[in-house]
């Protein structure tokens, strides 16, 4: 670049050493014209240009030099980890990325959100990651210990979607796949837990439950997150992990080739925002619904363009009334009707059915 | 804003409408101005509204603004804030008016190729909702995804296929807006009428400095038929200029006719890996109903028959990649590309063919004297003239220097442009970067504005400071 150059200025054609390290998010962000605007479930559900990406990119980089708040550290974990403003951001910025990185950052400096500090005392106290109510007795029922193959219930499932865990089982038995499941209280494989910002709880967890998936092959993890999580984070703890499928992808095993039923129920879709760009399962929930005969609707946003039900990283314990709106917002988008999902967050926030609870209606009903 | 008008603006609109918190209040501080990020980069604190309302309805702003009224409040409205010259920015703090909570398709008349959008509407939600009925806005600025239907009007956008499709004030058929009052406006759609002026145009452009737009009820087009891709080298800036020039009086309206002086050809054949070579690059793509797209790219042929013919390649590169040039401003100001102190900007006049070279070579004179980098290319065509697309960039000693250079900058390339006989712009609008050149641009009609203005808002608190108001 010469051309046309006043002589008393130098235009650098190399990157300055100083500045030679890549942009962080915020550099990239305060100087983007916002292309992910249109894409966070939580700005256009709230209305609130704050919980936007590029915002919590800047308080992010902000706190960072400055210290954590339990303001900015609301404000930067006021995502839901969906990931559609990644898919949006030419300039690669993951937010759900820094997100997470602003908790465990945060709680290592003493600031914790208010649902992190709660865990954190129960854990103290001697409890597990879940209250002592939490379902569990029935994890057993009739699997095989022997089994090669863990079936992983996750803290959502044992908390908020019991049925979900026992339509998992009973799809087990009806099919004769071979499952176990670990011994009660099943341990947290992690993702609650980093949801948190608590990183060192999360490792301890997570090794339990890596020991109790000893000699297994394969976990078929119920929640998209757990999925997530013992793929990308447990090789970084140096945990074995066994081959991870999705519910969907073990269902799909079960049904695939089964006669079709001529007239099956008719639902809408909802794509889970980690199923499917968090850990790129798409296709396979709809071939398991068209495998049972299942009449499938999809909203406009689906599959890779799907949109948040708010359920992710936690923040419905950060934010609970924007989480309602996130929600609201896509049971809107969904329509009227049965909605079925794959993930036990999901399926609580909109009111939905979880896949798995569907398959074992269906087998039921023939 | 008192505390107490904070609750009384709570009991009026409700607490979820109604946000004074840091956060919130610092979301708003700017747009994508970059001497307001030069001026946060340099460490100041930028002022903040001290409140944010957000109406979700017409009804609400009427009384938002009838309140602000009553109380003396500066109001500033803010969307989607991608305006680049400060036009949101809520110069006296008061309420910052964030309208994305006016949202959605209000309705789509097919057989007359019209919809209406509130207008808090983003780009593609709009465009979504006329691409499912067959049609598109033909309204691509580079800010499309983070842009609203109401700014585009406000600000008098433009998109990237505006040759062909208009620019946004050409889009209007009709428009809601509250006036500073609190009056309701609604104008008849028609597709044109001699019922005296059409006052309706007093309010694209101003910014919000007359009143609010809520609804905007746009002309749309059948999707493209077809699409086609160009790309041609002339000997110089000035031949590629006669051509567009040559073109655009036959009647062809291609929607994309991209000229770039010879500092932006190298870049731009060199971002393609393609050979440099000497000259100026014109880009062009047609779109439409085949037969029309057939005709016009005869033109094209016939009027570039003398210049070098690249193929579809530069025309598809660019297609391709038409909204990533945004992205490569964080490197300038962040220090990456040009240091620690590194200054990036665009500025878009416009011209008649007569005089656009001549604005071209004096603005580019006056504008190298303090940025290292200064190229432009021609584009947003006329049958009578065109608009000039400058980017700067430039390294710097400091903090102050880049500000100095900045300004400087901006103010000889304003001066040179108005001498010249140019208009100082085309499609960012005015806001606080244009608005000391306002007065010499509209000459005795800045004195009509200033009489619009007292008489409707004679308090000043719509957007207060903008248009030189």
């Amino acid at each position: 670049v010469t051309t046309s150059l006043p002589a008393t200025i130098t235009v650098r054609t190399e990157v300055s050493p100083r500045h030679a390290e890549p942009l962080t998010p915020a550099a990239l962000c305060s100087t983007c014209p916002k292309l992910c605007s249109t894409t966070c479930p939580v700005q256009s559900a709230t209305g609130r240009e704050a919980v936007s990406p590029w915002r919590i990119s800047s308080t992010v980089e902000t706190a960072q030099a400055q210290g954590w708040t339990p303001e900015t550290l609301h404000q930067a974990a006021s995502c839901t980890g969906c990931g559609a403003c990644s898919r949006a951001c030419l300039a690669g910025v993951t937010l759900p990325d820094e997100s997470r990185a602003a908790r465990a950052q945060a709680a290592a400096q003493g600031v914790l959100l208010p649902a992190a500090q709660r865990v954190r005392d129960r854990l103290a106290g001697g409890a597990g990651v879940r209250p002592p109510d939490a379902w569990g007795a029935e994890l057993d029922a009739g699997t095989d210990p022997t089994s090669a193959t863990v079936l992983l219930h996750g803290c959502a499932v044992q908390r908020f979607r019991p049925d979900s865990g026992r339509a998992a089982l009973s799809v087990a038995r009806a099919t004769g796949a071979s499952v176990r499941t670990l011994p009660a209280p099943e341990p947290c494989c992690g993702a609650a837990l980093l949801d948190l910002g608590l990183v060192d709880e999360a490792k301890a967890s997570a090794t339990a439950a890596s020991g109790a998936m000893a000699g297994a092959e394969r976990v078929v993890a119920m929640a998209p997150s757990c999925a997530r999580t013992i793929r990308d984070e447990w090789p970084d703890w140096e945990l074995r992990a066994p081959v991870v499928l999705s519910a969907p992808e073990w269902l799909l095993e079960i049904v695939d080739g089964r006669p079709v039923p001529s007239a099956g129920p008719s639902v809408t879709w909802h794509a889970p925002c980690t199923l499917t760009r968090g850990i790129g399962v798409v296709d396979e929930p709809l071939a398991v619904l068209h495998a049972l005969g299942v009449d499938v609707r999809q909203p406009a946003a689906t599959g890779l363009a799907t949109r948040c039900s708010g359920a992710g990283a936690a923040y419905p314990q950060v934010d609970p009334h924007g989480a309602r709106a996130v929600a609201e917002q896509r049971r809107g988008e969904l329509g009227e009707g049965e909605v079925v999902t794959a993930c036990p967050g999901a399926a609580r926030a909109l009111g939905a059915t979880d896949l798995v609870e569907l398959v074992a209606r269906v087998l039921e009903e023939r | 804003v008192e505390g107490s008008q904070v609750e009384a603006l709570r009991t009026l609109f409700g607490d979820e409408a109604v946000r004074a918190d840091d956060a919130e209040r610092r979301a708003k501080a700017r747009d994508c101005w970059p001497r307001l990020i030069l001026r946060e980069r340099g460490g100041e604190t930028l002022p903040v509204p001290d409140v944010v309302v957000r109406p979700t309805s017409t009804d609400d702003v009427s009384r938002l603004l009838a309140w602000c009224r009553a109380e003396a409040v500066p109001v500033t409205p803010y969307a989607g804030g991608s305006g680049v010259v400060g036009g949101a920015v809520a110069t006296r703090g008061g309420v910052c008016l964030d309208l994305t909570g006016l949202s959605g398709l209000v309705a789509l008349d097919a057989v007359s190729g019209v919809a209406t959008f509130r207008a808090g509407t983003f780009g593609p939600d709009a465009e979504g909702a006329a691409n499912d009925a067959g049609f598109t806005i033909g309204h691509f600025p580079s800010s499309i995804m983070c842009s609203t239907v109401g700014g585009w009007v406000s600000a008098r956008g433009a998109g990237q296929l505006s040759t062909r499709y208009g620019k946004a004030e050409d889009l209007v058929v009709a428009l809601e807006a509250v006036l500073p009052d609190g009056t309701v406006w609604r104008t008849r759609p028609a597709p044109r009428t001699a019922a005296g002026p059409d006052l309706w145009r007093l309010l694209a452009g101003a910014e919000g400095t007359l009143g609010v737009i809520t609804e905007v009820t746009l002309r749309l087009h059948p999707l493209p038929e077809t699409r086609t891709f160009h790309g041609w080298l002339f000997p110089t800036l000035g031949d590629g200029i006669e051509a567009l020039r040559q073109v655009m009086r036959t009647g062809a309206r291609p929607a994309v006719l991209r000229l770039y002086d010879e500092l932006d050809t190298s870049l731009v054949l060199g971002g393609q890996g393609l050979a440099v070579g000497e000259g100026a690059l014109l880009v062009a793509v047609c779109e439409g109903d085949a037969r029309v797209v057939a005709a016009e790219r005869a033109v094209l042929a016939d009027v570039c028959a003398t210049a070098t013919d690249l193929g579809p390649g530069p025309g598809e590169h660019w297609w391709g990649h038409r909204y990533s040039v945004s992205f490569n401003l964080p490197r300038v100001l962040s220090g990456q590309l040009l240091g620690a102190h590194g200054v990036a900007d665009t500025i878009e006049v416009a011209a008649l063919w007569s005089d656009l070279l001549g604005v071209y070579e004096a603005m580019r004179g006056a504008m190298s004297a303090h940025v290292a980098v200064v190229m432009a290319h021609v584009s947003h065509c006329y049958p009578e003239g065109a608009s000039i697309y400058w980017t700067l960039a430039t390294d710097a000693a400091d903090e102050a220097d880049a500000m100095r250079r900045y300004d400087a900058a901006w103010a000889d390339g304003m001066r040179a442009c108005l001498d010249a006989g140019g208009s100082i712009g085309h499609h960012h609008g005015v806001g606080l970067a244009r608005a000391a050149w306002l007065a010499e641009e509209l000459g005795e009609g800045h004195t009509v504005l200033r009489a619009v203005k007292d008489a409707l808002d004679p308090a000043g608190i719509c957007n207060p400071g903008k248009l030189g108001l």
